[in-house]
């Protein structure tokens, strides 16, 4: 399809643009993303140990596991998973 | 760990992954899979296969609407963090090229209204719409030579040129562009009407035909 004269009036913008400009910006773009990442996995990672902190600073307990089946043997009612999270092993499992 | 040798070390592990995503680069995937790719993946070399495709052409609108190549660098940057902080929130509703696109016109113009520190660029004609106007053939405009319409284009108000941008470059709809700069499909009838004649009749002075 034939282009109008606004769209060519863009190609001829296009080709005159440098390829280096877009290169430094994109580098920009690169290293401003991966900063908001990086802040994004620190907060992701850290903001619920942080209220722990406080919690603990303010004279509370710190966060009990709510899961406590999972450290249990089978035999107590907890799960299979027993094993995987580290607990002793037993001559039945064998 | 600074952040500059956290972006050193970002740039030299996406070379690596770009080598290793060449096969799906030369694929050619629709923007829509690439933002598939991405969220589900995380993986920042779709990012940059979307930036590959669009940064050239909203650098380009960008240097056209605020006539500095500086400002323009900055705006690149500025909507490529805002296409990345909000892509996740893209629809789908419209293409992926008029959603970048779209954001490149709020934001040049939002950026020409504070610097101008007027209320509203799109003001003006939207009011006065009593004064009757006549209707410019689409031809007059599509045929002009380019270095002309350069010229008029740069005559124009900000306003009417990023309309005639829209409508005529991006080939978008009257509901896309009413739906980006937030008014009503008659309203921007009215505006695009306007702004081809103000652009005939900046033709007419500076080439007196």
């Amino acid at each position: 399809m034939a282009k109008n004269s606004f769209q060519r009036m863009e190609d001829e913008n296009l080709n005159n643009r440098s390829s280096e400009q877009i290169e430094r910006v994109r580098q920009n773009v690169d290293g401003s993303v991966s900063f908001i990442q990086m802040v994004g996995k620190i907060i992701e990672v850290y903001l619920p140990r942080v209220f722990d902190v406080f919690v603990m600073m303010g004279g509370g307990k710190e966060r009990e596991d709510t899961n406590v089946k999972e450290n249990q043997p089978p035999s107590d009612g907890g799960s299979d998973d027993f094993r995987r999270g580290g607990g002793p092993s037993s001559p039945d499992f064998h | 760990m600074s952040q500059g040798i956290f972006i050193k070390k970002t740039i030299y592990f996406k070379r690596n992954i770009h080598s290793s995503l060449g096969r799906i680069s030369n694929k050619k995937l629709a923007d829509e899979e690439l933002i598939e790719l991405y969220l589900s993946k995380h993986n920042s070399a779709y990012f940059d296969m979307l930036y590959n495709r669009y940064s050239t052409k909203v650098f380009s609108k960008c240097i056209s609407l605020l006539k500095n190549e500086e400002l323009a660098q900055d705006a690149l940057q500025d909507i490529f963090i805002k296409i990345y902080l909000n892509i996740a929130k893209f629809s789908g509703k419209s293409k992926f090229s008029t959603w970048v696109y779209s954001i490149t016109y709020n934001y040049c113009i939002d950026f020409l209204r504070k610097k101008k520190k007027e209320k509203n660029i799109f003001s003006e004609d939207i009011e006065n719409t009593a004064e009757p106007i006549e209707e410019v053939p689409d031809k007059e405009l599509l045929e002009m030579q380019v270095s002309r319409l350069k010229r008029v284009l740069e005559e124009i108000p900000i306003g009417d040129k990023a309309v005639l941008l829209m409508k005529y470059q991006d080939e978008m709809s009257i509901r896309e562009i009413s739906h980006i700069l937030s008014k009503s499909e008659s309203a921007i009838k009215m505006k695009i009407k306007r702004a081809k004649h103000k652009a005939q009749k900046q033709y007419k002075e500076l080439y007196n035909e």
